[in-house]
Formats: C-alpha cells, structure tokens, sequence
C-alpha cells in the first residue's frame, strides 16, 4: 500500500460496478453473463486506452446479423448475381449519399489537419 | 465515454490565459484555447501492438470458428459461412494495418526521438486542438495506472464467483467495499457500512419492487 | 391529414399516467447520471437499460427515450457548471456556458441551454412527425436490397465518417461484427462460434455488451486513470434561472439556426453529433463578430443557444431515423434499435404497418418528453447544481 491519495472518483466507480453488475444480474439471472461482462469490460477498456471508438462496435453487433441476413436474401434471389444489390434506384441513392458522406469527412479532415500544421 | 457519439471528449484544458480574441493558440476553428476539458486525462499515444494483438485474436476466434463450423447449407444462397468469411477476411486486413502501422510509429519515435502525427489519426498531435478530435494530447498525460484497474477487474471477477453461493448481500457488499478500497479510500469501515447498505437496499428494491430476484446463497436461510 | 389524427391516438396513449409516470422517471434518472462527475449521457443509457427491461415494452421505450434526452441535459449542466461536459456533443455549449457561469450567468445559462435543448428537439420531432408517413410509404417498397444498402450505409457512416481515423473505426467494426456472429445462424439452424457453450447459443445479449463495453469498460479506463486529479471549482447557480426579455430575443434565432444545422445531421451523420454543434458555434462566433458589441469569449447567450439547439435537434431526428427507417446513426440509437427487437417489434418501415399505434405513442413521448425536460429543468437547475456539489467533498 503505498501513500498514494485515494482516487478522486472511488465511490462513484465503485457505485458504478455495483449497479452495472447489478443490472445485468437481475435482467438475465446468468453467471456466465457476468463473465462475458468482466471480459467486455477488460476489452472496452483497451479500446478506450487506444481510442478506438466504441459506438461503430454496437451497431456492428445489432446490425450486422441483420445485414447478413438480408445480403443473403439479395443474393438468394438474385441467385448469386451480385447486380442485385444495386439494381433498384432506391439502392443507388442510398449508396451515393454513403460516397457523399465520406468525400465529406475526408474532405474536412485534409482541411483540418493542413489547417493545423501551419 | 469516448464512444462517439457520447462520452467526454479528451480536449485539452487552456493556459490561464484567457483572450477573448483569437490568439496564435486557438484551434483551426476558432474555437477558444481554454476550451473545456475532460474528466479524465487522454490516453497516451495511439498506435500501440496492443490493439493489433486484440484484433489478431478476432482474426484468430473468426478463422478457428469457420475451419470447425459444422455447416448445415443453406437451400439457396450463400451459407452460414458466407458472412463469417468476409468478416474473417476483413479482420486479417485490419490486423495486418495495425501491426504496420505500429511498426511506424516505433521506427518514426526511434528515429526523431518523438510521437510523429500518427497515420491514424486525422490531426495531427498538436495540443492545441479544436475540441471534438481524437487526437489530443495534454501536457498533464496521466500515465496509466494498471495496478488500479487490474485491482478493480479482479474484484469484479471475484465478485462474480461468489455471487451464486454467498447470495446477493455478501457478494455486492464486497463489490462496492473492494472496489472502493481497490481506488485507495481509507475510510474502511465506513465503506463498508455504505456497501452493506446500497446492497440491502438494491436487494430490497428489486426483490420486493421489480419482483426480480436476487440470490440469497448463504443468508437465504435466515 | 391522417398523421395529425394517428399523432392525436399517440398522446392519448403517452398522456396516460403510467406513461408519465414513465418518461418523467426516465428524464430525470437520465438527468441525474448524466450530471454526475464522470459520467454522461451514454452511460445513463446504458445503466439504466436493464432497469427499463423490466417493464412493458411501451413504457420502456417511452422511458427510454426519457433516459436519452435527460442524459443530452444533464451533459450540457455538467458543462456549464463544471466546464466538463459529459459528451462531445455539449462541448460546444460548454464553451460560451461555462464562461457564462464564470461571470455570475450560470442561471441564464441554464435557462438558455434548457430552451434551446427543446427547441431543437421539438422541431426536430415535429420533422419527424410530419415526414414519417411519408418515409414509411417509400420505404415501405424496400427489399432485402434496399434494407442491404441501409446497413451498410450505417457502417460507413460510423466507422469512417464518425472516427478519426478509418482504421480505428474498422476495428471497431471487426470487433462488433464478430460478437454478432456468435451464436446460432437463423437461416440454416447451424450453430456458430460458441466454444461448446450452451449459453451462447443466442449470440451475446446487447445489454451485455452495452453494460460491458460502454459502463464497465469506462469503469476500468477511469480507475486507471488514479493520477489525474480533474475538475474545476464548481460554479455555484445564483438566482433563478430566467431569461430576460432582451435575452429571450437575443438567443431566439440562434436557437432557430442552430436547429436549422441539426435537423439533417440526425439522418447523415457526416462527423459525428458533435459537428452540427461546432457548425452553429462558428456560425454564431461569426454573426457575433459583425455586431457591435461582440459577446463571445466572456459567454455569450448565442453561443449556448445555437449548439444547445443543434445538439438536440440531431438527437431528435436521428431518433426518427431509427423509428421510420431503422437506422441506428449512433451507439445509443443502435441500443434503442436492439431494445425494439427484443420486444419483437423491429423499428422500421414496416412498424407503421405492423404497429403503428406504438409509434405514434412514442413520438408522442418524445414531445411530453421535451416538455418534461423543459419543466424539470428551468426551475429546478440550481437543484441540479446541488447535486454536483454533494458529491464533491465525498469524492
């Protein structure tokens, strides 16, 4: 024990591990859980620490079944013609904005960082 | 909180100068030099191995699932093998860049004895950033202190075992007071009253209020 | 016009009491955490989404969106009062409202940032209300195409318009799409990536991994960070937090041109939440510029109002992003997205078909939400401040 001060927010964290804890316990009544939540947890530390952002994860676990399953689909009707997911006009704009949007942050992003080495 | 879309962004704290007009050291946007700050201090430089160990073992996880898989074919279309398959592929990609960006990053601070801008980054590390980048630096960088979090990890894991068997009270009891301790707070007794009481509480709230229940391991006799 | 008639269906059911009752509890839970040091908007929701488990599916989801917009506050009061906001997206006000609580405005402050916050969502549900059957009867000819390209758009929009950097963003991406492959693949019954573990079978819960990643993990970055000592003094809210006349006026079309930047952003994430804020506050900055007494840099109302507007009014349309289309644009969207499955109702064009009725209550909810808000918050915003300056000693 060294003579380090306490951590400034000690009650808080531990307020927050016991209401996490808590939350998942009571919803799901599973130990095994609990366990994939320490682990989740040790993981979403190490992203914080490398920043890496944390909310692409979440929609990628919500939305990436539901991709499969409808990229399955195209590809079952079409069967196999990898056309199909651009053939219909609704499709084509979708993926059109998707383009504009990343000229977009690319775009500010050059900008920014030229901006800021001068 | 550095998800992005909530969570505090590390942004730098200012100087204690406070100009109104913008000076040589307010962001690219205008945006103030003693602009708001964080509640905890950034983590240290990106592009460390660690993350791409991470990502490597994703690979790893996905290419071990696929060699196993004991598919049952789909009647048309792709299989259950399809998806994992471009995921695995684009996990590789990823692990691949991280490792060669890491590479970089230690040949560049090997050479010229500092952080260059990294490669992932879109700014580059100047501290005088406009809020909102991921990249920023403060001069105050609190080094990482693994011990505490490695402390405050195992009590959780703890914590986790003995919940079935000691029931409720005991185990949340000693998820908030060793928590609290692992952070160094010397007030033990009184941590200890405060535990017992949020985990009597909690108990009785959601036992008797959500009707959820709570196990009562060793205590459940009484 | 038919949505004036089905929105009227959706207050009566959100004006039932229980359902106030509801998003009055989820607005101010929301609030409190997110005003408390260290934590922010995106940790309230994922604490308290288990909690709003246990309830009926219209009463969490109203309580849910309680939880969402109280946390959006309760940032932006931590902002101003500490000069640490509790998400990127309060950064903005916090600027111009932080100084503003340094000068003795800490009220006004309040105030304006608690009127703009409803002003930008108000109209950016009322957008929202009035497009949604539109969208929904366009959408309603999606395919598995369409639905296809929707996805993918949300993936790119999050990882690499949202992130600093691409890479970053695909790890996060890999990471997630690998946890949502676990578990057993609905279309052909073959069992995927679970180790032999029975529990797995049904892939990881959403609440598992929001309540790991976002609290937890948090937990472990904070305890780590022991060093840092963090925060400034508490501003203490003197007075009663109303605008004058003259500042009514003077923060008016700011709150109006910063919901102008927000409105499209909730569908188009280009940046993140956090761009329409900075967007409004260089705009204001500008504007503020050419008057004759400039007011930025010793807090000016403008500087709070625009962001403040901006901030919510991207909340509010990415939520009628993710009712109408079931496009989640942001972690706690995506959270919200995966609440409505385990109900059994997939947000969507086809959750006007299938149950309209719900839908309308929830935009309904969202507006007795904002008034909610808006009550909670004018008067009681010294209250607030007294709950940071409880807990500070203690810590």
């Amino acid at each position: 024990m060294g003579e380090a001060p306490a951590h400034p927010q000690a009650v808080p964290v531990a307020g927050i591990s016991v209401f996490a804890g808590l939350g998942i316990y009571a919803s799901t009544g599973s130990t095994v859980d609990l366990w994939l939540l320490l682990l989740l947890g040790l993981l979403g530390f190490l992203m914080r620490r490398h920043e890496v952002p944390l909310a692409p994860v979440l929609i990628a676990v919500i939305l990436g079944p539901i991709a499969e399953t409808n990229l399955r689909n195209t590809l079952a009707i079409s069967q196999g013609d990898l056309g199909a997911l651009v053939a219909s006009p609704t499709t084509v704009v979708i993926y059109a904005l998707l383009a504009v949007a990343v000229v977009l942050a690319v775009v500010g992003k050059v900008r920014s960082s030229r901006s800021a080495d001068v | 909180m550095s998800a992005s879309d909530g969570g505090s962004h590390p942004v730098r704290a200012g100087g204690p100068a406070d100009a109104p007009a913008a000076t040589a050291a307010d962001a690219p946007d205008g945006t103030p030099a003693d602009g708001p700050r964080a509640l905890t201090a950034p983590a240290p430089s990106p592009g460390s191995f660690a993350m791409a160990a991470v990502v490597t073992g994703f690979a790893l996880y996905l290419t071990y699932g696929l060699l196993t898989l004991d598919a049952v074919e789909a009647e048309e279309g792709p299989g259950p093998a399809f998806f994992p398959t471009l995921v695995m592929v684009l996990a590789w990609a990823v692990a691949v860049g991280l490792v060669v960006d890491a590479v970089r990053q230690r040949r560049a601070v090997a050479r010229t004895g500092a952080a260059p801008a990294p490669t992932t980054g879109g700014t580059n590390g100047a501290p005088l950033q406009a809020p909102g980048t991921q990249e920023d630096r403060t001069e105050e960088g609190a080094p990482t202190d693994w011990r505490s979090a490695v402390l405050v990890a195992a009590v959780f894991a703890v914590f986790v075992a003995v919940l079935e068997p000691l029931g409720w009270l005991l185990a949340g009891t000693w998820l908030f007071w060793g928590t609290a301790q692992a952070l160094g707070s010397r007030r033990r007794l009184f941590d200890l009253g405060v535990a017992l009481a949020i985990a009597s509480i909690v108990q009785l709230a959601f036992g008797a209020g959500l009707g959820l229940t709570l196990p009562a391991g060793v205590l459940g006799a009484f | 016009m038919e949505a004036l008639s089905d929105l009227a269906g959706g207050f009566s059911t959100a004006l039932s009491p229980i359902n106030i009752l509801w998003v009055f509890l989820g607005a101010v839970l929301g609030t409190a955490v997110g005003v408390l040091p260290g934590l922010g908007s995106a940790m309230a929701v994922a604490l308290l989404l288990p909690v709003t488990f246990a309830l009926d599916p219209t009463g969490a989801l109203i309580m849910f969106a309680g939880v969402y917009y109280g946390g959006l506050f309760g940032d932006s009061i931590t902002g101003i009062l500490l000069n640490t906001p509790g998400n990127s997206s309060a950064i903005a006000t916090t600027i111009e409202g932080h100084k503003m609580a340094l000068d003795g405005r800490a009220s006004q402050a309040l105030a304006t940032s608690a009127i703009g916050a409803f002003t930008g969502g108000l109209i950016a549900t009322t957008v929202v209300a009035l497009g949604a059957p539109l969208f929904a009867s366009l959408a309603s000819a999606f395919g598995p195409a369409e639905f296809f390209a929707l996805t993918a758009f949300a993936f790119v929009a999050t990882a690499f318009v949202v992130a600093d950097s691409a890479l970053k963003g695909l790890v996060a991406l890999v990471i997630g799409f690998t946890i949502g492959v676990i578990g057993i693949d609905t279309q052909t019954g073959t069992v995927r990536y679970t180790l032999g573990i029975p529990q797995l079978f049904d892939g990881i819960g959403v609440v598992v991994i929001t309540v790991g990643l976002l609290a937890l993990g948090e937990v472990l970055f904070v305890a780590s960070r022991r060093g840092y000592a963090g925060g400034d003094q508490l501003v203490s809210v003197k007075g009663r937090p109303f605008l004058s006349r003259a500042e009514f006026r003077d923060a008016l079309p700011a709150w109006l041109r910063g919901t102008a930047f927000g409105v499209p952003f909730g569908v188009i994430p280009v940046g993140g939440s956090e761009v329409p804020t900075f967007l409004s506050y260089g705009t204001e900055r500008r504007l503020d510029a050419r008057r004759e007494k400039p007011m930025f840099g010793r807090g000016a109302i403008r500087g709070v109002a625009g962001p403040e507007a901006a901030g919510n009014a991207t909340a509010g349309t990415a939520m009628g992003a993710l009712l109408v289309l079931g496009l989640p644009t942001s972690a706690t969207a995506a959270v919200l997205l995966s609440a409505f499955q385990q109900f059994g109702i997939p947000p969507g064009p086809l959750l006007f078909e299938r149950a309209g009725g719900l839908v309308w209550a929830l935009i309904a909810s969202l507006f007795v939400g904002l008034f909610v808000l808006l009550v909670l918050n004018l008067p009681f915003a010294p209250l607030w401040a007294k709950l940071l300056l409880i807990p500070r000693p203690y810590l």
